[in-house]
């Protein structure tokens, strides 16, 4: 390639310029316009002979791809106005060069005529004093013209440098800044039918990216070019790649193509953050929507205030490079159990621990791997038959930091329960919490979905003293110190998901997870209602609803009679304890535990301590308590029938000794609780 | 359930047009690239057809999943139907008998 200089500011070869711009203009953008507008009608033809749910479904992925097409053709009309341009203008600098340089090299070549006149004038012993003065000031007119002259061709300099800046900067907005990013070049060396002929060919252009920021960057423009199904499979292939993907480089491409969620993410206030979030996401279509979670589901993921379909693709990526991660954590420890060759008790020991861990890496994996492949059900809003077949649906996923969270249900519905577990719960068995959850959404048969949560390590045993700090020294269970570390996490996540989707928003704290709720509350959560279940507290430190964000949240209680989580209840002795006992808590609404089974008068209470957790049910029954059924109304809102407080009863015994007894109304199987509307 | 129908007709005639469509996205101008005569513009110039290229490409393949899934509904339908019809009339067969 013959580069431009200083004296010749016009090199460029403009006639292929021109052929290959006029074949640019004249074919390649009207086959774009032309195809998008051929692929709509075909779409509408096969639309209109064609009905049901695939019909819809197939519709639903085509017409983006139409889309995809119109925004391709004005990003590459873009793109050509600024090549266009450029070489309008190049035309232009090489029409002015040309005579520039003449006049330069005519008024260079007058200067040295001139300087040699004045030298012959000035050895010349016979020329007089005009003579010389004569000849100086032809050279200092030389000189003049030939500083025009120069200037005239540095100004075409000037010009050329900004059309070569002009057209940098205007075909790099034409393009995605991944593209850029990527190197334009690297990128470019995907074969331009490798997106046509399936993962694997993609995989091989994508497992030979160079590590670093540029083979992040096209890894990302690539996952923009493909639809969530290609990418899923070649993530399969190459689960490497997911780790990429969730990395944290390419922040400034991520400014660039996305600025405002950029600025948005520097928010510091949680709820203005997710109020920045929503703003940002609002001006998005849906395709840069799906855009986003394809290309930097490392960003958004766990992001509060994103809409709940992101995060749940964004989150499958997240699961991949979680497998992948336990992958190189099992690899790791078989290497030092290999390394323990010896077989005295110790080393013995030693080995069956870091055997232990291997099982335990791999139970985690297994569980990771049924969130990417299991199917599991749901029922679509108002259409109480519309069973539909999913995979999960996570929406927080941080396993390093014991986060989790998943909706079971159609994330549309109207109603949202947030589940909280109590003691106990732990990564290992959310996939209970979820079979919990989702007796409550099959019932309602559309319109309610909820979402299993776990916002951190929560306490494992009610009686163990915790060996490490903060919780060192206490029993577990008393300790407050996991609601209080939980509480801002469950009040951002509550938040972002009652104000991305608008539905009406329960948390639900079972046990320990009643003083999770009742922290978050008082750490700014606010949502449509509390519920309270076999609480151990209204939070740590709260004694009045106004240590609440929003105290006129309306709440409820319920306590199954002789649960021992009444000894836990209104005990708070400094860090021990979890704040006032939410039965007396003012304004909140105690409900009624009832009966095992709510379609029984005759079955026998809720209570004691298998009430604990028999209040959800007993597993493996089909059976309902009415305090299942009470948490159901609470979630899905309607009738729910409250506490009536048991009866003292006193009589006389065999030998005519006073006594005394409890009786509790629910026993009798004629009486019939009140009942009160949530509304 | 939702009323269920698909026209092969149109379904074959949407998938001959979206692969018509998808043959003529595809245009690989990177032999094309003229020489611009300046080091960081032809970088640029460069690096916009590699992405008009593989973008066309891209694009391209969009079309040709879409022809290819009204196809495979259509063959699917088709089979189901037949089969269906296929069980019917054996199972009319067996209540004559």
């Amino acid at each position: 390639m013959r580069v431009w200089d200083r004296d010749h500011p016009g090199v460029c070869d403009l006639e292929s310029f021109d052929q290959v711009l006029y074949h640019l203009v004249g074919r390649v953008l009207p086959d774009l316009a032309e195809g998008a507008e051929r692929a709509d009608r075909a779409i509408s033809t096969a639309a209109d002979g064609w009905s049901g749910r695939s019909a819809d479904a197939w519709e639903d992925t085509a017409r983006p791809r139409v889309t995809a097409i119109r925004d391709f053709h004005d990003a590459a009309h873009v793109g050509a106005e600024t090549l266009n341009l450029y070489l309008y203008t190049v035309a232009s600098i090489k029409g002015r060069s040309t005579p520039a340089l003449a006049e330069w090299q005519q008024t260079t070549l007058d200067l040295s005529r001139a300087e040699d006149e004045l030298d012959r004038v000035r050895a010349d012993t016979s020329s007089t004093d005009d003579d010389r003065w004569q000849a100086l000031a032809r050279v200092q007119r030389c000189e003049d013209d030939q500083r025009s002259a120069r200037s005239c061709l540095d100004r075409l300099d000037d010009e050329r440098e900004q059309a070569d800046y002009g057209l940098r900067a205007g075909l790099e907005r034409s393009m995605p800044p991944s593209w850029v990013a990527g190197g334009g070049t690297l990128t470019g060396t995907l074969p331009p039918t490798a997106l046509a002929r399936g993962t694997h060919d993609i995989a091989a252009w994508a497992r030979g990216l160079p590590d670093g920021p540029q083979g992040d960057a096209a890894l990302r423009w690539l996952a923009t070019q493909l639809s969530d199904q290609d990418l899923d499979a070649l993530l399969a292939a190459c689960p490497a790649l997911a780790t990429r993907l969730m990395s944290d480089s390419n922040r400034q491409v991520f400014g660039a193509e996305y600025p405002t969620l950029a600025t948005a993410l520097g928010v510091v206030d949680a709820d203005a953050r997710i109020a920045a979030v929503m703003s940002a996401c609002a001006s998005m279509s849906p395709d840069q929507l799906a855009d986003l979670a394809r290309a930097w589901p490392g960003v958004v993921h766990n992001l509060d205030g994103m809409p709940l379909p992101v995060r749940i693709a964004a989150s499958r990526t997240a699961v991949r490079a979680a497998i992948l991660d336990v992958e190189e954590q099992i690899a790791g420890v078989r290497r030092q159990t290999a390394a323990i060759t010896g077989n005295d008790p110790l080393q013995v020991a030693m080995r069956r621990e870091l055997e232990g861990s291997i099982a335990d890496l791999q139970a985690r994996q297994g569980w990771y791997g049924q969130l990417l492949a299991e199917s599991s059900d749901y029922w679509v809003v108002g259409e109480r038959d519309a069973r539909h077949t999913a995979g999960h649906q996570v929406v927080l996923f941080e396993p390093d930091a014991g986060r989790f969270g998943e909706v079971v249900g159609d994330v549309q519905a109207t109603s949202i329960g947030i589940l909280v577990g109590g003691t106990g719960t732990n990564l290992k068995n959310m996939p209970d919490q979820r079979d919990r959850a989702s007796e409550f959404v099959k019932e309602a048969g559309g319109g309610l979905a909820v979402i299993a949560y776990l916002g951190g390590p929560m306490p494992q045993n009610i009686a163990t003293i915790a060996p490490d700090p903060p919780h060192g020294g206490y029993a577990e269970a008393a300790d407050s110190a996991y609601a209080r570390a939980i509480a801002p996490h469950l009040a951002a996540f509550a938040n972002g998901v009652r104000a991305t989707t608008g539905a009406t928003v329960t948390a639900v704290g079972h046990s320990y997870g009643g003083s999770v709720v009742g922290a978050a509350e008082a750490a700014g959560m606010v949502v449509d209602r509390v519920l309270h279940v076999e609480s151990a507290g209204s939070g740590p430190g709260v004694s009045t609803p106004q240590d609440y964000a929003a105290p006129d949240t309306p709440r409820y209680v319920m306590t199954a009679p002789n649960d021992p989580i009444i000894y836990a209840q209104g005990m708070s002795v400094g860090p021990l304890g979890h704040g006032t006992d939410p039965n007396v808590l003012p304004g909140i609404t105690r409900l009624e535990t009832g009966r095992v089974d709510s379609t029984d008068p005759h079955s026998p209470l809720v209570q004691g301590g298998p009430a604990h957790s028999g209040v959800f049910g007993t597993e493996g029954s089909d059976t309902k308590p009415d305090a299942w059924q009470n948490i159901y109304s609470v979630l899905i809102g309607g009738d729910v029938t409250t506490w009536t407080p048991p009866q003292e009863v006193w009589d006389r015994g065999p030998g005519g000794e006073l006594r005394n007894h409890v009786e509790y109304p629910m026993a009798d199987p004629t009486f019939v609780p009140p009942t009160v509307d949530v509304p | 359930m939702a009323d269920l129908e698909l026209s092969h007709d149109a379904a074959l005639s949407a998938h001959r047009e979206l692969h018509g469509v998808a043959n003529d996205l595809v245009h690989d101008l990177r032999s094309a690239v003229p020489d611009t005569g300046s080091t960081s513009a032809q970088e640029a110039v460069d690096s916009w057809f590699d992405w008009l290229s593989v973008t066309s490409g891209a694009v391209a393949g969009g079309m040709r999943v879409s022809a290819q899934e009204v196809a495979r509904a259509a063959e699917i339908l088709g089979e189901a139907d037949g089969r269906l019809a296929h069980g019917l009339a054996t199972t009319g067969v067996q209540v004559a008998r």
